[in-house]
């Protein structure tokens, strides 16, 4: 099951036109900022955190994100999340819910801010856990499956605790992060 | 015996110069020993070898918010193999004390086998002065001085002997990560009061600051990381029971300030941890050879700890030999 949470408001008219859509494709333009609040009360998967350097949790146990309903293994109908500074989007699916220490996959379809699909971007995935200062003696293994799909496997969080899976996507011209939250027990 | 005493003695030479991290307690004098600390020497003895055989299994964990969370995803396990002790270079006041820990770790995660390794961990040094001398009769006595404490000042210092979480074999799953990775020194002041000949209570405090170590920071790079600085307070408590028995408890409670990265704080990462414990120990052969065997846990409760990875019950059983 994919039970997703967003912690982070899409900060203009993307999040307004990609939210409504429900779609990965074919969203234009960028609104202006002070729609965003309108956007957040109507997108099922913004939050209150407007402005909050929060990065986006796909964990069930925090207590001021309300459930966002998922459809399982359909990253195409999941919420989207926007990049650390907003230079992506991406719908994330993650398996198992909550997350476990290994063995867990995530499941990425990335977009630009205008919510075209993304094929063929770099991404490398990095656990972290910023409390300790350390990350995970495996490294992530991420294939591109095509059409703006990515598959993150090989995961493991080697203690319990918040940990981070940092996304680092890079295309031509852009990079950005995303920044994953993992609340491991 | 003559065999153990001869290792014994070759560890502590070793292990000279060094000064054992934790802050250790006062004992009673050629009598049963305080239960709860782990190779000091007590003010009538030359040196003290001691080893300790400690295991814990972990059930739970606490995250930054202190919720309690049981453990679900992981079953881990560590057994620690603690050889220390310590010794008064000139029969003063004043005693070196290390200690050198053995670890053994057990992960097992759902989808993977289980990884145990074997490894050293972070070696601890530390130099202790004992500044006044409890008379040992209780307050009651009637005798000059008979309000005066033990008072212990210490300074240590741990260092990264272990492996360190960055240096871990992928192939352990982290079960061979044995060490902080980093230098650490600790401030210690202790004070043990005999009201009676036989009840002593002890309140203490331990001041710990770790240095910067390198960690990735996530763009290819190196950046500073150091946990928090930390103060543990503790309570302790100590029945003699004749010369061959005595027993204690003790409690604690640390907090840990936020960690560090690139001289930034990082977010809900301070510490709290409550801790208590007890031991009885037995004297087998007076005065040389002593055993402890000690108990420890850690809350439950919503609220006890704050960014524990794990805690649990945990078992130790110590064998220490003093020399007069």
């Amino acid at each position: 099951m994919g039970l997703v949470r967003m912690h982070r408001v899409w900060t203009a008219a993307t999040l307004l036109t990609l939210a409504a859509c429900g779609s990965t494709q074919g969203s234009s333009g960028v609104a202006p900022a002070k729609d965003a609040q309108t956007i957040q009360d109507s997108a099922p998967d913004a939050t209150s955190n407007a402005g909050a350097d929060v990065a986006p949790d796909l964990a069930p146990d925090v207590p001021d994100q309300p459930d966002v309903p998922a459809v399982a293994n359909d990253v195409s109908t999941l919420p989207i999340v926007p990049s650390d500074n907003g230079t992506f989007a991406a719908r994330f699916l993650r398996t198992p819910e909550p997350p476990t220490p290994s063995g867990d996959v995530l499941e990425m379809l990335l977009m630009d801010t205008t919510g075209a699909l993304l094929p063929g971007a770099t991404v490398k995935a990095t656990p972290w856990m910023p409390a300790m200062g350390h990350g995970s003696p495996k490294t992530p293994v991420v294939v591109d499956d095509g059409g703006g799909h990515y598959t993150i496997t090989n995961l493991l969080f080697t203690m319990p605790g918040k940990w981070q899976l940092r996304v680092d996507v890079s295309t031509p011209g852009a990079q950005d992060r995303f920044t994953i939250i993992y609340a491991i027990q | 015996m003559t065999r153990i005493s001869l290792i014994s003695l070759r560890l502590l030479v070793l292990l000279l110069g060094a000064l054992l991290g934790r802050a250790a307690l006062a004992q009673a004098c050629c009598s049963a020993s305080n239960p709860t600390e782990f190779g000091v020497v007590g003010p009538c003895q030359h040196a003290a070898i001691a080893t300790q055989i400690g295991y814990q299994s972990y059930s739970g964990t606490y995250d930054e918010t202190g919720k309690n969370h049981k453990l679900t995803g992981m079953s881990p396990q560590d057994a620690t193999l603690l050889i220390g002790g310590g010794w008064r270079p000139l029969r003063g006041p004043v005693q070196i004390q290390a200690a050198l820990p053995l670890r053994w770790q057990q992960r097992a995660y759902p989808t993977m086998a289980s990884q145990s390794a074997v490894g050293v961990g972070d070696a601890a040094v530390a130099l202790r002065w004992t500044a006044l001398e409890d008379k040992m009769t209780g307050v009651l006595a009637g005798e000059p001085g008979m309000y005066l404490p033990f008072l212990d000042l210490a300074a240590g210092v741990k260092m990264p002997t272990g492996r360190a979480t960055e240096d871990g074999n992928p192939d352990k799953a982290g079960a061979d990560v044995t060490g902080d990775g980093a230098w650490q020194v600790t401030a210690t002041v202790r004070v043990l009061k005999y009201v009676t000949r036989q009840h002593a209570f002890g309140i203490g405090a331990d001041y710990s600051h770790q240095f910067d170590r390198s960690v990735p920071d996530g763009n290819g790079g190196k950046s500073k990381f150091a946990k928090g600085d930390s103060l543990e307070v503790r309570g302790t408590w100590l029945q003699l029971h004749g010369m061959y028995w005595s027993w204690g408890a003790f409690a604690s409670y640390l907090m840990g300030a936020d960690a560090h990265q690139a001289g930034v704080a990082v977010p809900d990462s301070a510490v709290r941890h409550f801790r208590v414990g007890a031991s009885v120990t037995r004297v087998l052969s007076l005065p040389a050879w002593e055993t402890t065997l000690g108990v420890a846990l850690d809350p439950w409760w919503q609220d006890g700890a704050r960014n524990v990875p794990y805690v649990g019950p945990s078992v130790s059983l110590s064998l220490r030999r003093n020399f007069l």
